[in-house]
């Protein structure tokens, strides 16, 4: 496989074969074990010691199904410490085939000025003036790349908040229905995209070049019986397709875990207005479509396209984030506006997370009232003309709570929590609190444990434990290229023996079901390093203080472990 | 005892008899547990069904409360 290295300053592309170090690692182990050896861990994430790693995972470019996910990492301007989003689309699979292994971008353009990164089917990549889509959203600009250099290519793009270099600014994926609707949300990486001045990378579908695979027998096999385990579970197999991930609001709020009114109760008294059921009656009501491929290769299907009244196309991909970020967060229990939000996000390029979070700081201060709907899409649009206003919103909750002077900031590292309140599921807590990456559910979600009774979510026992654990696998399963949805069918123990069948088909290598625990570690060490040199403490891997000291109704209970508690969940890493 | 039950995901449309937006009301025997409740539905519990009970999951040896208003649905992993 090859390296893509591109220098923003000099306007230079340069081939290299991957290194030996890096050889069968991929995804996420590929940029966080990079950027903690390349990039000055001082250095400004908006400068051009920074670097910009696209990723691809080990099964990427292969027949392997949900295998289109490619992880973008960087210096993050929003958490300061490193950061790994990954996304699906089209161009995670579209990379593998080129034979490309990771495209590194450094350096800085000159202010102002602006490029396409466009790689051909040989595996080949040019820099391209970009000039003319200066400004542009990503639907638009999508739509004219597309007509431009051809619709079979894959785009991953930023929108106006990317090109302001904002810190909720997104990096947008184009979908197989050629939309940008999924998003490298988390961590500000669209402003680092931004201040290379790299607007988009356009890449063909069609590459033939993805690095062989050792035994193609074995492959086939085991990609045959994984594929018979993902399809099997109810929840990727049954709940996904009818719902998508919306499925979540029941139980999270039946739990009274789902922080709403910017985390002043944990159940949502309209829930059922904004519900995965609602949300799939009224996509199937007007002509939508639930069960939608959004990803390549995808056997799940848990995107959906949701249109309005008159049938019209409003957004695509409305996740369980999106639902609550712009619905119980904002009291917005109206799917339309939640709809129109989401697509806003996705047009503008930011992060849905930290921008309805964001909003519900500023309603939390009585800067607009709670449920307040024109408000909401009045911020965004002030997020895309980049005023003065919409900067402060488009750089997320911490900086929309010091300038609103309102403490009650759900995030951590500046990074805002996803959809579980941290006192009514702890272990969410957890592992918001101590996340190399900031406030992050897919670092190692619980969810499923406190559902499968495997712990109890108000109770401290095992949590600690189950964090650390949590985070190493979803740290190995972000390296794989696959959707974290089909990596949670590998739990069990036999599953794993399967899945290492797999790797070793693929490599060539002869991994054992514990160097799956041993890479996730090694990712986690290599993110520590990074962040301890960045000058991240353990202060750092704190809840904001209202966690601690306001109870949570229906439980009323406050996040319970202490400084020392949280400390020893990354005790693995010995840093 | 007398409870009211809801059902959501898939468990609505695989049980259309106890499928209603406010809820169904049924009988059980006293000191009827979470997994009484699940065969009496003939819901297996394999597939990973989730009782909820007073924002709690229940577990299958729970005693349910006579006057509960009890919601069903199927477990998953995470958003």
């Amino acid at each position: 496989m090859d390296f893509i290295r591109v220098n923003m300053n000099e306007k230079t592309v340069k081939i290299e074969p991957m290194p030996d170090e890096y050889t069968g690692i991929g995804g996420r182990a590929l940029t966080s074990i990079m950027i903690n050896k390349e990039v000055p861990a001082g250095c400004d994430p908006l400068g051009p010691d920074n670097k910009l790693i696209f990723a691809v995972g080990m099964f990427c470019g292969t027949s392997m199904f949900n295998s289109s996910r490619v992880s973008i990492g960087a210096k993050s301007p929003l958490t300061g410490g490193i950061k790994e989003a990954n996304v699906g689309g089209t161009a995670g699979a579209a990379i593998g085939r080129l034979g490309i292994g990771a495209i590194i971008v450094d350096g800085k353009a000159d202010e102002g000025d602006l490029s396409l990164l466009k790689l051909d089917l040989e595996g080949n990549a040019e820099l391209i003036d970009a000039g003319e889509y200066k400004g542009m959203r990503t639907y638009a600009i999508v739509e004219k790349l597309h007509a431009k250099y051809g619709d079979k290519n894959a785009v991953l793009c930023i929108g106006p908040a990317g090109e302001y270099m904002m810190k909720s600014a997104s990096i947008q994926g184009s979908d197989v229905d050629k939309r940008p609707c999924r998003a490298a949300g988390r961590g500000g990486l669209g402003a680092v995209m931004g201040a290379k001045g790299l607007k988009a990378v356009i890449i063909p579908q069609g590459g033939k070049k993805t690095a062989p695979i050792a035994d193609k027998d074995t492959f086939s096999e085991a990609t045959k019986a994984f594929a018979g385990l993902v399809k099997a579970n109810p929840f990727e197999g049954e709940l996904l397709p009818n719902f998508g991930t919306p499925a979540l609001v029941a139980p999270v709020n039946l739990m009274g875990a789902f922080p709403c009114y910017n985390a002043t109760k944990g159940e949502y008294e309209s829930w059922q207005k904004i519900s995965g059921e609602a949300l799939a009656n009224t996509i199937r009501e007007r002509g939508g479509q639930t069960g939608h491929v959004g990803c390549s290769q995808c056997i799940i299907r848990c995107s959906n396209v949701f249109n309005d009244r008159d049938g019209n196309y409003v957004s695509s991909s409305i996740e369980y984030e999106t639902v609550w970020s712009m619905g119980g967060m904002t009291d917005i229990d109206d799917l339309d506006t939640i709809a129109r939000l989401d697509f806003l996000c996705d047009d503008i390029g930011l992060d849905t997370m930290n921008t309805g979070v964001a909003i519900a700081v500023a309603m939390d201060a009585g800067y607009r009232k709670f449920g307040d709907k024109e408000a909401a899409v009045e911020i965004l649009e002030e997020i895309a003309r980049g005023s003065e206003i919409g900067c402060i919103f488009g750089n997320g909750p911490s900086e929309v709570g010091r300038h609103f002077n309102n403490p009650r900031v759900a995030a951590v590292k500046n990074q805002s929590i996803a959809a579980y309140d941290p006192r009514g599921m702890i272990g969410n807590g957890v592992t918001f609190a101590t996340s190399t990456m900031g406030a992050d559910h897919t670092a190692g979600n619980m969810v499923a444990m406190y559902l499968g009774h495997i712990l109890d979510p108000l109770k401290k026992e095992g949590q600690i434990e189950n964090s650390g654990e949590n985070q190493i696998f979803c740290a190995m399963a972000d390296s794989m290229g696959l959707c974290l949805f089909a990596m949670y069918s590998i739990a069990s123990p036999d599953a794993k023996e399967m899945f290492i069948n797999l790797v070793n088909a693929r490599l060539g290598s002869d991994w054992v079901v514990d160097d799956l625990r041993s890479l996730g570690v090694r990712i986690l060490k290599a993110e520590k390093e990074f962040n301890k040199k960045a000058g991240l403490t353990k202060d750092d891997d704190r809840l904001p203080e209202f966690f601690l000291k306001e109870p949570l109704p229906p439980h009323n209970v406050v996040f319970p472990f202490t400084e020392e508690e949280l400390d020893s969940t990354y005790e693995f890493v010995n840093i | 005892m007398k409870i009211k039950i809801q059902l959501f995901g898939l468990l609505g449309r695989k049980l259309p008899e106890f499928d209603s937006a406010d809820g169904v009301q049924i009988e059980l025997p006293d000191e009827s547990t979470a997994g009484d409740l699940l065969k009496y539905l003939k819901i297996p519990e394999a597939r990973g069904a989730a009782v909820a009970m007073d924002s709690r999951i229940l577990k299958s040896g729970d005693l349910i409360r006579d006057g509960a208003e009890i919601r069903i649905f199927q477990a998953v992993h995470g958003g």
